[in-house]
């Protein structure tokens, strides 16, 4: 009796907090199907990205053959830029400085899926519901809503393709709902061979006057960098922590990158140089917020597509461990 | 903090979140002392026959701050008999009202003093200078990409925020 009687006890809030899980389920399910999509299919097509009073329209091309896959953003408004990413090598081409930065990826993953761990990690910080048919682009899309459990995130509506679960057209909303950011496609083209064409760079490689920034060499993933957060906020969990190279820094910086399933917060943390004044303050762009302040004769720079609150505490709560 | 102590007690912490938490646990008396009460209650409630506290101390210290009452004391109630189940009931049913007020009190004044603190954070934030974004910045956004979550869900199509033309948004 007296053990029944603790065991209701303790377990009646936890019936109180349960949700429905099918419709989580379906949901995340979803997800997987939208993550699984995007590196599966053959797709080009135009999109526009928008924040605040910002317009800009890109093209994008996304193919898989034996080799892996390829994928081509090219932006079509302004100063002319390219990101191609061939797996795990993404170059960023920049016509108007001549330069190519050169990113390789530090974290292999074997198959570009949302973890199990992930979706746990999603469900902890968002409740996920399916929320309707629309049409976009000409296609019919199933709706996605993922409300943030607090104000440490923001919330996200998605739209994915009903049949092959491509997703055309991310929102993020802040806590009042407004718009942070917000990627659609306006047309677009699913499946179908892709023309190799298509995928090359404007910019012959190795050209004569081009300069190549080659970053970040690959190094052990759980390198610890002798920093740590000493509050991390609720529902962000440590995902990765490398010392690496960055383009343009003499010495290897510390990264510490903490998400909660869906939105990632990076640190950066590296030596003052000698006479150079440290930064503290914030910007902006769209869903990202960065932060910079300095601790000691360190140069400690957060960012994330997380509220500026966010992204403050975390780099607040950075501390050297001693190590 | 006191939650992730307690989850730190219950083994439902990760190894990086034990990591942290056992390193504010050194430095912190306060949680410290959480830590004990938290296994006291908790030897309580499992009836270990072993308190794992120094309790003796603590009554002690507790006894010396009652005041001294100079009154006949009053003959003790013969008990005629006293089962084992009424006495484990009671410490039961003690350990539960202490986790109550225990965790109803812990959960107020970390209320208050998220309360404070988000103020603070929310005073602070406004004050702090806005940058526009710089190339330097730049060179993170673009490692950053590759962990996040979007590029999973998306591909490529979020790295339009690294080389977006786009300047600083002035408002907040």
């Amino acid at each position: 009796m007296r053990v029944l009687l603790l065991s209701v006890f303790l377990t009646w809030p936890a019936t109180l907090l349960a949700e429905t899980p099918t419709a989580t389920n379906d949901a995340l399910a979803w997800l997987q199907k939208i993550a699984t999509a995007a590196h599966e299919l053959n797709y080009s097509g135009t999109f526009i990205y928008q924040y605040g009073s910002h317009i800009e329209t890109s093209r994008i091309v996304h193919a898989v053959d034996n080799s892996g896959e390829h994928e081509k953003l090219e932006i079509l408004d302004g100063l002319p830029r390219e990101i191609i990413r061939n797996n795990d090598e993404v170059q960023c081409f920049l016509p108007e400085s001549k330069t190519v930065k050169v990113e390789i990826r530090i974290q292999r993953k074997p198959f570009p899926a949302l973890l199990p761990d992930q979706l746990n990690n999603l469900s902890e910080s968002y409740l996920i519901k399916l929320s309707g048919h629309e049409r976009i682009a000409g296609f019919d899309c199933q709706a996605l809503l993922l409300e943030p459990k607090d104000g440490l995130r923001y919330g996200y509506h998605l739209w994915a393709e009903t049949n092959s679960g491509l997703l055309l057209k991310a929102s993020m909303l802040d806590e009042k709902n407004n718009m942070v950011e917000q990627m659609t496609f306006t047309q677009l083209n699913i499946g179908g061979p892709i023309d190799e064409e298509m995928l090359k760079p404007k910019y012959p490689a190795k050209t004569a006057g081009w300069r190549y920034d080659r970053s970040g060499q690959p190094e052990p993933i759980s390198v610890e960098t002798g920093w740590s957060v000493r509050n991390p906020l609720a529902g962000f969990k440590k995902i990765m922590e490398a010392k690496r190279m960055v383009n343009g820094k003499p010495s290897p910086i510390s990264h510490i990158v903490y998400s909660d399933g869906l939105a990632a917060v990076s640190i950066f943390i590296e030596p003052l140089a000698p006479g150079v004044k440290p930064l503290n303050g914030m910007s902006k762009r769209g869903a990202l917020n960065i932060y910079t302040k300095p601790l000691d004769d360190y140069q400690v720079t957060v960012l994330g597509e997380a509220p500026p609150m966010t992204v403050m505490e975390i780099g607040n709560s950075v501390y050297y461990t001693g190590k | 903090m006191k939650n992730e102590i307690s989850a730190l007690m219950d083994g439902e912490l990760d190894q990086d979140a034990a990591k942290t938490a056992l390193t504010v646990l050194k430095q912190n008396k306060e949680l410290r002392d959480a830590w004990f009460d938290y296994h006291l209650i908790g030897d309580l409630m499992r009836h270990t026959g072993i308190v794992s506290y120094d309790l003796d101390e603590r009554i002690k210290d507790k006894l010396a701050q009652e005041p001294v009452i100079l009154a006949p004391r009053r003959p003790l109630l013969t008990k005629t008999k006293i089962t084992a189940w009424s006495v484990a009931a009671s410490l039961a049913a003690v350990a539960m009202v202490a986790w109550v007020v225990l965790q109803t009190n812990t959960d107020k004044a970390k209320e208050n003093i998220a309360a404070t603190q988000q103020s603070n954070a929310a005073a602070m934030l406004a004050n702090l200078p806005r940058y526009p974004l710089n190339s330097k910045v730049n060179e993170y956004l673009l490692a950053h990409q590759e962990f996040s979550p979007r590029t999973t869900i998306q591909g490529v199509a979020p790295y339009i925020r690294t080389v977006s033309n786009g300047g600083e948004e002035t408002n907040r």
